[in-house]
């Protein structure tokens, strides 16, 4: 079903584009930074350094990851790439996935990271709360990674598909808010058409916001979210991308 | 000879224009000089939601930008405000925000207790005491001394002593295990007007000596300073214990 040595050059690719490197020197900076403001706190100063170096680690991720992914096939279709290797003996479905598994394996490993600066920032306070976040940054990562491959597959601008998946990332971490302000403003007004349109951009939207929240890495994981959720979440947002990309890609005249 | 000088004149014309930019630019910077943000006073509070949406849904990350963001109110780009020149009304809806946001931390409480309680225009400190009495409600181990806190200024520096007994009842009232036993006498301390600054030494040591050892060494600190400078004149202050370390 994938090809090995394609999944192979994707992560060789991003070995070759310094993306471990310059992520890494992202994340010192993000920490050092986290660090210099929760020291400027009065009280309670490693929770502040935990909350801004997680919270900025997570969309570091996302930013460098999709930036990464989107340049990277934009670069594959203009230099022919794709048409090339689409000539060898391999199905398109196949192609795509292989690429789809490379850049999740990718997403998995810096998200892994991401857990691993956080745990070295403050070893005494470990806790459950930061193998969850730890596990749900994974998986944001790889969702974002897909969504950011589906972005790249259908639109011939490398800036507008970075554009649109950044967009779609703030809007899925948003979505919770924004259905909430909709639920209250019901008393208050009446805007049927803006919700229904809202509603429905939502139904195709991750919830992104119950996923690596930084409260998880002071107060332990919620309750109402489990490995389960998030592995899920996922499995089906990953599942319902790919085939909208596969299907792109099957009707794609080169 | 005649194509060096067709060369040379564009080149001249162009560092004109350079200086002319770099003579301009020097203006705007010499007029701009002085010209810095106003201190508009405390801005209007956004909504939880609001509050949210601008750290992309992430409640904690919003509450950690806020309590940073009062703490340094006022005092930032060189300039120092005295705590008279706040809007107390204002502060307390970010306040209430900050608490909207997590109930459970004790950072926006010490920013609201420790620096904004510290104005000596008592009257402004109502919606300070209504903040505090409000994050001390929450049933979670210490949080009581919030109430406490919320206590000691309505009673010692705000003189409200109705307000004060109100809490003090609600901290007695307060079904909770491993209180120490003087939260239970916190009436009684209301009530008697007389040494006043006896009554809120008492009770500021009593904490200290009852969570000394599980409040974070931060907060200890703001406690100490807070009995050495706000409690005690500088002359009670040189004699007692607490304060050798800070002489």
């Amino acid at each position: 079903m994938i090809s090995a040595s394609l999944t192979k050059y994707v992560i060789t690719a991003a070995f070759r584009d310094r993306l471990l490197v310059s992520m890494l020197v992202i994340f010192a900076i993000a920490i050092s930074l986290s660090t210099f403001f929760g020291s400027a706190a009065i009280n309670e100063k490693q929770e502040f350094t935990a909350v801004f170096a997680a919270g900025s680690i997570r969309m570091l991720n996302i930013f460098g990851l999709c930036l990464f992914v989107v340049f990277f096939i934009r670069r594959s279709f203009e230099a022919r790439e794709i048409e090339y290797m689409l000539t060898r003996p391999i199905g398109r479905i196949k192609f795509l996935l292989s690429y789809a598994i490379g850049f999740s394996i990718i997403a998995i490993f810096f998200g892994l990271i991401s857990g691993l600066c956080i745990y070295f920032l403050e070893p005494k306070s470990f806790s459950n709360g930061h193998i969850m976040w730890m596990f749900s940054i994974c998986i944001e990562n790889v969702i974002m990674v897909n969504a950011a491959l589906f972005f790249a597959m259908i639109l011939s601008s490398a800036a507008t598909a970075s554009f649109t998946v950044l967009g779609f990332y703030a809007v899925s971490r948003m979505m919770a808010e924004l259905l909430g302000i909709i639920d209250a403003s019901k008393q208050l007004t009446k805007s049927e058409g803006l919700e229904m349109i809202v509603q429905f951009v939502s139904f195709f939207m991750p919830r992104l916001d119950m996923m690596g929240q930084t409260s998880w890495l002071l107060y332990g994981p919620s309750d109402q979210i489990s490995y389960g959720f998030l592995f899920l979440q996922g499995a089906i947002y990953s599942a319902l991308l790919l085939c909208a990309a596969m299907i792109d890609l099957v009707l794609r005249k080169f | 000879m005649d194509t060096n000088i067709r060369d040379k004149k564009p080149f001249h014309i162009l560092l004109l224009a350079l200086i002319f930019c770099i003579l301009i630019n020097g203006a705007v910077w010499f007029s701009l000089r002085d010209v810095r943000a106003k201190w508009a006073n405390v801005p209007p509070t956004p909504s939880a939601a609001s509050a949210a949406l601008s750290t992309l849904g992430d409640r904690q990350f919003a509450y950690r930008m806020t309590t940073l963001f009062l703490q340094n109110l006022g005092d930032t780009g060189g300039r120092v405000t005295n705590l008279r020149e706040y809007n107390y009304i204002d502060l307390g809806k970010w306040f209430d925000l900050t608490f909207a946001l997590d109930p459970y931390s004790n950072a926006a409480p010490t920013v609201a207790g420790y620096v904004y309680g510290a104005n000596q225009n008592t009257s402004e400190l109502g919606p300070i005491i209504d903040y505090l009495e409000k994050a001390g409600s929450v049933m979670k181990p210490q949080k009581w001394r919030w109430q406490l806190h919320a206590i000691f200024l309505a009673r010692h520096r705000m003189k409200d002593y109705d307000r004060a007994l109100d809490i003090a009842n609600k901290l007695a009232n307060r079904d909770e295990e491993g209180l120490p036993a003087f939260t239970k006498q916190a009436p009684a301390f209301v009530m008697n007007v007389k040494g006043d600054k006896q009554a809120a030494l008492m009770m500021m040591t009593n904490l200290l000596k009852s969570e000394g050892e599980n409040l974070p060494p931060s907060e200890v600190n703001n406690i100490i300073a807070y009995i050495c400078e706000q409690i005690l004149s500088p002359e009670e202050a040189q004699m007692h214990d607490l304060c050798t370390p800070m002489r």
